[in-house]
């Protein structure tokens, strides 16, 4: 027989589901624009039923008991997150670069009438106007000022490559840290998770999100354990990098000496290192070879050399205009000219443009595929206000009728205890 | 595909600033009228406008030194003609003295008047040009001639006067107080044929007027060689001219931008901007929640 109160408690069952599926509607849209969050959905099955006799042969009846929840979870996909991983990481390495190369090319500031190239330009010139009136003062203080003017631009620029270079190797220190935080905080979780049950659905969102940060950093495996945990670990050698609540931290010093085995922005970082380092060099080389052409004190053997510096040593900063010389007595170098040197810095300018164009390409294909990629997750993970909407609807009208059924029941309960004595 | 809030949201603002970043690019070309400002806008075209740029510098110091070459040769030109008037003078009086029907008084006044005109030649052989001595090879500062009676240039290793107007292209732009004269120690020498001369009246010899025409085809034949080399200057000139316009059409081509086609773009990059924010305002707008009540 079928208990008098068996309505109530299936009224009741529906109640509750239709609250909990409420609220979890209200969680999502409360969250609608959280980052890394999931949207969460209420998981229910009917009850298990109870066998009843119908006095139908030898079959017993099954009659349900209304509604339970098995769990709320939250929508997710692991593959699409892993695309979504791989994507920062090439994306993160690309970003890097192409900003080291943007900055590059406003250092080395062509095409422009006030780059290196004019000062060359403008120190061929004066020579030609000291050969033109080769006793005149005025055109021998020209050429040296011309000399000084090149020497400047050049300085300047070399100064600034200094610099760059001095950021890019702090803000990989910087990015070491950052993805060490990154790591302690993912092991917390972890923790958090384990202790939870395997549940806690904002956790691992919050989670997921960490480890996506962290992917713009470094190339990341994840894997999920049996128990809710995360193992991470560097994609490229699977050193492990958390185990559980296990954090082994990275170093500047690996992520410098060997950075191809990190990806992400950390390799960027160090390419970006070596790039600056190449232009700094190919400049230096430029220079060297348009002063020796014009004359420098160690390669000529003269003394009335237009320029000082150390051919053998050669460093761009100690490079000076030698004001005492005569710039009549210079006699004609060998090696390369000034023309060849004018050449050689047009064909770094058009390298480091080749060199920024296919960077800045890079990043806009990356981008591209990671929008692509996130907008399929979103698809997935997203969401949606309509939708949230429409089951709100939905749920109300389900928590609406699981009430009247309680009320309905009520009457009855009424009818048999109230009415049927009197 | 299930589509949310924050995909539209996102895909939008991603559609804008690229829209946006492209009209920023061509609206910057547009204000500047240039269609390279860094490397990578066009690596090659890049290095090209900067080859071109430094050839147009060097072009215009060629420019220059053709300008001042061609005072110096000028001013050689004149002098050479002076020189030419004078001796032609000189002449006159030596076909005059050659008569022998003139009094000793006369071939003295006559020995004085070349003496003068000797001495005007010293003159105009110490011309200077921008205060520059203009028959001194590259020794400009000093005087070749500077000791009256002194007929020998000051300097023995004399080298003429040149510019450089041209890729690997130089020009002589005066002439040397040999090749004008003739050898100090020749007999020929202009200056030694009018020291004799003026003896030779004082003393009522004959005077050799061969030596003296010599000394005068001398100084026409050098005269005319200045003059062909100024037309070579002026060919040289043009031609300096004609490149510097090819040169800068050129330039032109590699790093400005077509006016008419870039306000085209313009305007277009600028419609496409608008439609995708108006877009964006209809799509994002609207849900559910504003019909349900």
């Amino acid at each position: 027989m079928v208990s008098t109160f068996h309505g109530l408690e299936l009224g009741k069952r529906g109640l509750s589901v239709g609250q909990a599926s409420i609220a979890t509607t209200g969680q999502n849209i409360a969250n609608v624009n959280t980052k890394g969050y999931s949207r969460q959905q209420v998981n229910s099955s009917s009850s298990p039923s109870l066998d009843i006799w119908t006095g139908q042969g030898a079959h017993t009846g099954q009659l349900g008991t209304g509604v339970t929840i098995d769990s709320i979870t939250r929508v997710r996909d692991r593959f699409l997150d892993q695309q979504v991983r791989d994507h920062s990481e090439t994306l993160g390495q690309w970003q890097a670069k192409q900003t080291t190369l943007d900055r590059l090319e406003t250092i080395v500031n062509e095409p422009s009438d006030s780059g290196l190239s004019s000062a060359m330009d403008g120190l061929k010139n004066a020579w030609q106007d000291l050969a033109n009136e080769p006793d005149s003062l005025s055109a021998q203080a020209v050429v040296k000022e011309r000399a000084q003017g090149f020497i400047d631009v050049a300085q300047s620029m070399n100064k600034s490559l200094d610099s760059l270079k001095s950021e890019l190797t702090q803000q990989s220190t910087e990015t070491v840290a950052e993805a060490n935080g990154y790591l302690k905080q993912i092991a917390e979780l972890n923790k958090s998770i384990v202790r939870d049950g395997s549940q806690s659905n904002d956790l691992k969102d919050k989670r997921d999100a960490l480890v996506e940060d962290l992917s713009k950093l470094m190339s990341v495996k994840v894997e999920e354990k049996a128990n809710g945990s995360y193992s991470i670990s560097l994609a490229s050698n699977n050193q492990a990098l958390v185990t559980g609540e296990a954090v082994s931290e990275i170093t500047a010093e690996d992520a410098t000496n060997t950075p191809q085995k990190f990806g992400g922005k950390l390799a960027g970082l160090d390419e970006s290192l070596n790039t600056a380092t190449k232009y700094q060099e190919n400049l230096t080389t430029v220079v060297r070879d348009f002063v020796q052409a014009n004359g420098m004190s160690g390669t000529s053997g003269k003394d009335q050399a237009l320029f000082i510096g150390d051919a053998a040593n050669f460093k761009l900063s100690e490079l000076k205009v030698n004001y005492e010389a005569d710039p009549l007595e210079q006699q004609a170098a060998t090696g390369k000219t000034s023309a060849d040197a004018q050449s050689d810095f047009r064909k770094l300018v058009s390298q480091l443009g080749a060199e920024s164009q296919s960077a800045t390409n890079s990043v806009a294909n990356h981008s591209a595929a990671l929008q692509a990629t996130e907008n399929r997750r979103q698809s997935v993970t997203g969401v949606s206000l309509d939708e949230e909407m429409a089951n709100l609807i939905k749920y109300q009208h389900s928590y609406n009728a699981a009430a009247r059924l309680v009320s309905m029941t009520d009457q009855m309960l009424d009818t048999i205890i109230n009415r049927m004595g009197s | 595909m299930r589509v949310t809030q924050q995909m539209l949201n996102q895909n939008s603002i991603r559609n804008m600033s690229q829209n946006l970043s492209r009209f920023e690019k061509i609206n910057n070309q547009v204000a500047s009228g240039k269609l390279l400002h860094r490397p990578s806008d066009d690596p090659n075209g890049v290095s090209k406008a900067m080859n071109l740029k430094s050839t147009l510098a060097t072009n215009a110091q060629f420019e220059r030194n053709t300008g001042e070459a061609k005072l110096w040769m000028d001013e050689t030109g004149q002098n050479i003609d002076s020189m030419v008037n004078a001796m032609q003078r000189v002449r006159e009086i030596a076909v005059q003295g050659n008569n022998g029907t003139y009094s000793e008084l006369d071939q003295t006044a006559m020995a004085a008047e070349i003496e003068e005109l000797t001495e005007h030649m010293r003159q105009l052989a110490n011309a200077k040009v921008n205060g520059k001595s203009l028959f001194n090879g590259q020794k400009t500062g000093e005087l070749p001639f500077p000791e009256k009676g002194d007929m020998t240039p000051s300097s023995a290793d004399l080298v003429a006067k040149t510019f450089t107007i041209g890729e690997g292209i130089s020009i002589q732009s005066s002439v040397l107080p040999e090749q004008l004269f003739g050898a100090s120690a020749d007999a020929a020498n202009l200056f030694n044929t009018l020291e004799s001369m003026s003896a030779n009246l004082k003393a009522g010899t004959a005077i050799d007027l061969e030596k003296m025409d010599a000394g005068i085809d001398r100084l026409l034949t050098v005269g005319a060689e200045n003059g062909a080399r100024q037309n070579r200057l002026e060919a040289v000139e043009n031609r300096l001219l004609a490149s510097n316009l090819e040169i800068k059409s050129m330039l032109s081509r590699v790093e400005d931008i077509d006016y008419a086609e870039a306000v085209i773009k313009l305007k277009s990059e600028e419609s496409i901007y608008q439609a995708s924010l108006a877009a964006t305002s209809k799509i994002i707008q609207p849900s559910l929640m504003d019909f349900l009540r």
